[in-house]
């Protein structure tokens, strides 16, 4: 589903983001991603939504190399992803129902298929009673199911989420999380890149570490024990 | 473009002005009075350049006729005049007819007795295309003298200060035309920037989700032209109605009550889809290239 086959980004100012940086991801996965501040998950999120461009190496999802991928093209290769950010990013004239439809109307989808399939997926997120009401008429564990049914509406196979948690509170961070297991469960390939170490060691679920830019650790499912020793050595993600 | 999407983008751009109104009423508001200054110095050139053309059409020159020349003669003499290049219109005034209108200008004390033993010649009275050519036709009518023209009066040096104004004014209401409309775009693209960069985080989002260029370009185009069309509109309506309500204003003024002024339809011809095209092209500019800006994400 996702390669990074020696991936390097420099930044202009000279920041190293990632550093030969081999990665495979398999479709159906569920990944964390984790590191302190300037590990390069950051980097390596804005390198899958090709906000940015690698200093070198290459980026393949589903078998196509995204680095070659032309800006016009681009819309086309993130409508086969879904995105949550930290800060929702809700488009906030809109009202829940018209946020998830949004992505659904980009894709020129009916006004039929978007009166099917959002009430679903607001179902899905448990929002169904909020359709009508405005982003600054929610809570923050509302704004950020509202992102989700977005991110998910159009059956992406890959959702990737940046921080989900950061602005939430304990209860509600593990709401969210609960929802993204239940997406992945359904066959969606999924990577999150958290700083929440308490959410990371309870989800016992696939971590990569990074530190410097670099991979430091590789945890598969099966490994999750050694965790702890991850959360030493990448400094308290 | 598929229809739903068409009647997608004019409702995103309708209820965008309504979300945004504050904003949008600013915009139209900027719009509206650029225009308006725009129009009203269109207006006043006009007006001068018509006045002047007035002042020019009624610059003929007079060509008094040999009396010793025949009718037949006379209407070759019309014929060669007619024929040259610049002149715009001839028409022939009788001795008699000559005496009345000075009669009726000068008064009838100043020609009494003159109408026993008439002193006047009949002449062509002759109107040019521009009073630029005057010089020009006045040269060609003196060489037509072996042909019955026995003298020609005008205003040389009076009709070469009328050309000189009325080019001075032509050139610059032109200019301040430009130069205004130049400084509406400008303040007009800015305000329609200061809009859009007050939703760059929306246009982010959007090429988050995956939508084209296009697609998010266009509600905002479309926005910026309906936002530039009603600010057109403003002060095509309030040129519309005003001004036959100024130049009757000014024509009752006993003082300028001989000034003639532009006809209404005339000027509304012209400044109303002026005001409305300039509307929708600075809208349309300032949306393209303030979301241009916001769209490499």
């Amino acid at each position: 589903m996702i390669e990074f086959d020696k991936v390097s980004k420099i930044y202009e100012n000279g920041a190293r983001g990632l550093c030969d940086l081999d990665l495979f991801i398999e479709k159906g996965e569920f990944v964390f991603i984790v590191g302190t501040s300037g590990s390069g998950k950051s980097s390596l999120v804005r390198l899958l939504l090709k906000e940015i461009d690698p200093s070198g190496g290459n980026i393949f999802v589903d078998g196509q190399d995204i680095t070659t991928i032309k800006r016009r093209h681009l819309p086309y290769y993130r409508r086969k992803m879904g995105v949550v950010f930290q800060d929702f990013r809700l488009l906030k004239n809109k009202t829940v129902f018209e946020n998830v439809a949004y992505a659904m109307q980009i894709v020129e989808a009916t006004n039929r298929e978007i009166r099917r399939a959002v009430p679903q997926v607001l179902a899905l997120v448990g929002l169904q009673k909020k359709a009508k009401a405005y982003p600054n008429q929610l809570s923050g564990g509302e704004q950020q199911r509202t992102a989700l049914a977005r991110a998910i509406v159009n059956r992406p196979p890959l959702l990737i989420a940046d921080e989900p948690t950061g602005n939430l509170d304990p209860d509600t961070a593990w709401e969210i999380m609960t929802l993204l297991e239940d997406i992945n469960d359904r066959g969606t390939t999924v990577v999150v890149a958290t700083h929440a170490h308490d959410i990371v060691d309870d989800m016992q679920k696939r971590v990569i570490a990074l530190r410097n830019g670099e991979l430091v650790n590789d945890i598969g499912v099966s490994n999750i024990p050694e965790i702890g020793g991850i959360i030493d050595e990448t400094e308290d993600y | 473009m598929k229809p739903r999407t068409i009647k997608y983008y004019i409702h995103e751009a309708i209820r965008s002005i309504i979300y945004n109104r504050f904003m949008s009423v600013a915009s139209i508001f900027a719009v509206a009075s650029s225009i308006f200054i725009v129009a009203v110095f269109y207006i006043i050139g006009a007006n001068v350049e018509y006045f002047m053309n007035q002042l020019e059409s009624q610059m003929g020159m007079a060509v008094r006729i040999d009396e010793n020349i025949s009718p037949a003669e006379q209407q070759r003499l019309e014929q060669r005049i007619r024929e040259i290049r610049n002149v715009a219109d001839i028409s022939f005034v009788c001795r008699d007819e000559a005496l009345e209108n000075m009669e009726r200008t000068l008064g009838e004390d100043a020609v009494r007795g003159l109408s026993i033993d008439n002193p006047l010649r009949d002449s062509f009275i002759v109107e040019l295309t521009d009073l630029a050519f005057h010089d020009e036709v006045e040269h060609a009518i003196t060489n037509l003298r072996p042909y019955g023209v026995a003298q020609i009066d005008s205003d040389a040096e009076f009709a070469r200060t009328l050309t000189t104004i009325s080019r001075i004014v032509h050139i610059i209401s032109a200019i301040l035309v430009i130069i205004l409309a130049g400084i509406s775009i400008i303040i007009i693209t800015n305000t329609i920037r200061i809009t859009v960069n007050a939703r760059k985080t929306e246009i982010n989002i959007m090429k988050y989700v995956g939508a084209t260029d296009w697609f998010i370009r266009w509600p905002f185009v479309l926005e910026g032209m309906l936002i530039g069309l009603l600010g057109g509109a403003v002060p095509a309506l309030i040129c519309s109605f005003g001004y036959g309500r100024v130049i009757g204003a000014i024509n009752e003024i006993p003082m300028l009550a001989w000034v003639s002024f532009m006809p209404e339809e005339h000027i509304m011809q012209y400044v109303f889809p002026f005001s409305l095209a300039l509307g929708v092209i600075i809208g349309l500019i300032g949306s393209v290239t303030s979301v241009k800006k916001h769209l490499k994400v």
